[in-house]
């Protein structure tokens, strides 16, 4: 009986991360993000002459997926925040809330649905941004780079900041515009994202607020000069992304007004 | 004239103040706290207002958007007064909240005087604002424009290393901020501003052919 009625819980569960992927991934705006971050990321990282000039360490794959998550992949969860932002109100002003609202659908089982829906579509995205640069890098690279070189940089990427920094970009981007004004999201997360984007890179423990170029990016590559990496820094910035993450997922859920018929 | 722009900020609503005054709250709090380090007129009036002017511009001041677009777009004289009362309502209420911060963190900072931070302000305001105008105009699907005017926010700030080519300075929305070394932050300002007139000639031609549907 209880597998039963989980098998159902799990099913509405997944028919809403099913729709909510959906929906994302056939928007030709994701893709033209996409596309804008990749031909950003080749213009500043494709191995040319000029460019292996100019950046020291770009022979290195590790260094070159290290750069393109830590300045590209940023513009690109960007831009996907402001896609994912407007679900909750889109849904809210269609009146397709009221329809979820009306079928056996409880509140828990949307959020989560949304929430995950949302994580899955920005993981699928960054997946395909990074995957995309590095295969364009090893096909162009002057030099040989083998298999190994660079898939291991490239799994690191996606587990260690792609993964932390897609679960704190898309909880944020799908909850907070359900119980706060989504311009007011749009600001903050700018705020945000801008301190991300001019923060100069040191010898020093990265503060913990960076999205994609915290301590966890330092697990990709390291500057031979400083090769260590902080511990405490690494979790510090992992938990904050987590966290953060969770407790954002978390608001609409113990806001009660939230699965109230407006 | 004031009528209209009258009716536009109603149309606005409520939403529009009280965000935008939590923002002019934020920012003068960051002009009280924040330590001599900080430059704090480039970051307030040169990064940060003009985004926040741009995403009004393009959330607030919606056209193509607008649920109402077909009826407008039906029965307005002309579309192109009708887009460009829309942006200077919600151009003229963030200038204005703009200049009150300006003297607000004048008192408690002595950086500059006001003069500098309206240069620093009004033409990259200007420029960023009148962009996500045109996206308006040219996209109906809602955010659109926000979207356009935050990517090449972030772009823009992304990419002061650019600054070392040589030209790159007259053209870089953020010179203040980069750091202006050959001091061409007039010249730069101008640009931008003609940039945006650009863009409003781009917006006008869209506007005259009305192929909305």
């Amino acid at each position: 009986m209880y597998i039963v009625w989980e098998g159902k819980r799990m099913r509405k569960i997944w028919a809403v991360i099913f729709r909510e992927y959906k929906m994302q991934t056939a928007r030709p705006a994701g893709w033209a993000v996409l596309l804008g971050a990749t031909l950003l990321a080749q213009a500043d990282n494709f191995p040319s002459v000029g460019n292996l000039r100019r950046l020291e360490f770009l022979n290195q794959p590790a260094y070159f997926v290290s750069r393109i998550m830590n300045f590209d992949a940023l513009v690109l969860l960007f831009g996907l925040l402001f896609l994912l932002a407007g679900r909750i109100p889109l849904d809210r002003r269609t009146g397709m809330k009221t329809l979820f609202m009306a079928s056996p659908l409880k509140k828990g089982q949307y959020l989560a649905g949304k929430l995950l829906g949302g994580f899955f579509s920005t993981f699928t995205f960054l997946t395909v941004f990074l995957c995309l640069n590095t295969t364009v890098y090893c096909i162009a690279a002057p030099f040989a780079v083998s298999l190994e070189d660079g898939l291991v940089p490239l799994l690191k990427a996606l587990v260690f900041p792609g993964f932390f920094s897609c679960l704190f970009v898309s909880f944020c981007a799908v909850a907070l515009p359900g119980i706060m004004d989504l311009r007011f999201f749009y600001i903050l997360a700018a705020v945000l994202f801008g301190a991300n984007a001019v923060y100069v890179g040191s010898a020093d423990a990265m503060p913990f607020y960076l999205i994609t170029s915290g301590e966890l990016a330092r697990l990709i590559w390291v500057h031979p000069k400083w090769p260590f990496v902080d511990a405490g820094s690494v979790w510090a910035n992992g938990i904050f992304l987590t966290v953060g993450g969770l407790v954002s997922g978390a608001l609409p859920l113990l806001a009660r007004k939230f699965w109230r018929a407006e | 004239m004031l009528k209209k722009l009258k009716g536009e900020i109603k149309i606005a609503g409520a939403n529009f103040f009280l965000v935008s005054g939590a923002f002019a709250a934020f920012l003068t709090a960051l002009a009280i706290l924040a330590g001599d380090l900080m430059d704090y007129s480039a970051v307030g009036f040169e990064v940060l207002f003009p985004f926040y002017t741009a995403m009004a511009a393009s959330e607030w001041g919606k056209t193509r958007a607008d649920r109402n677009f077909p009826v407008i777009a039906a029965q307005s004289p002309s579309m192109f007064s009708w887009v460009f009362l829309r942006w200077l309502a919600i151009f003229a209420a963030t200038g204005l909240l703009a200049v009150c911060c300006m003297l607000v963190s004048g008192v408690f900072r002595q950086e500059g005087s006001v003069w500098e931070m309206l240069l620093f302000y009004f033409p990259t305001a200007f420029f960023f604002s009148s962009l996500c105008a045109l996206a308006g105009i040219l996209w109906s699907r809602e955010h659109v424009a926000a979207l356009a005017g935050g990517l090449l926010w972030l772009t823009a700030l992304f990419t002061r290393g650019l600054l070392r080519f040589p030209g790159v300075e007259y053209v870089y929305p953020f010179l203040q901020f980069a750091g202006d070394q050959n001091r061409v932050l007039v010249w730069n300002k101008g640009i931008l501003t003609a940039a945006g007139l650009l863009t409003w000639g781009g917006i006008w031609l869209k506007c005259r052919k009305g192929l909305w549907f």
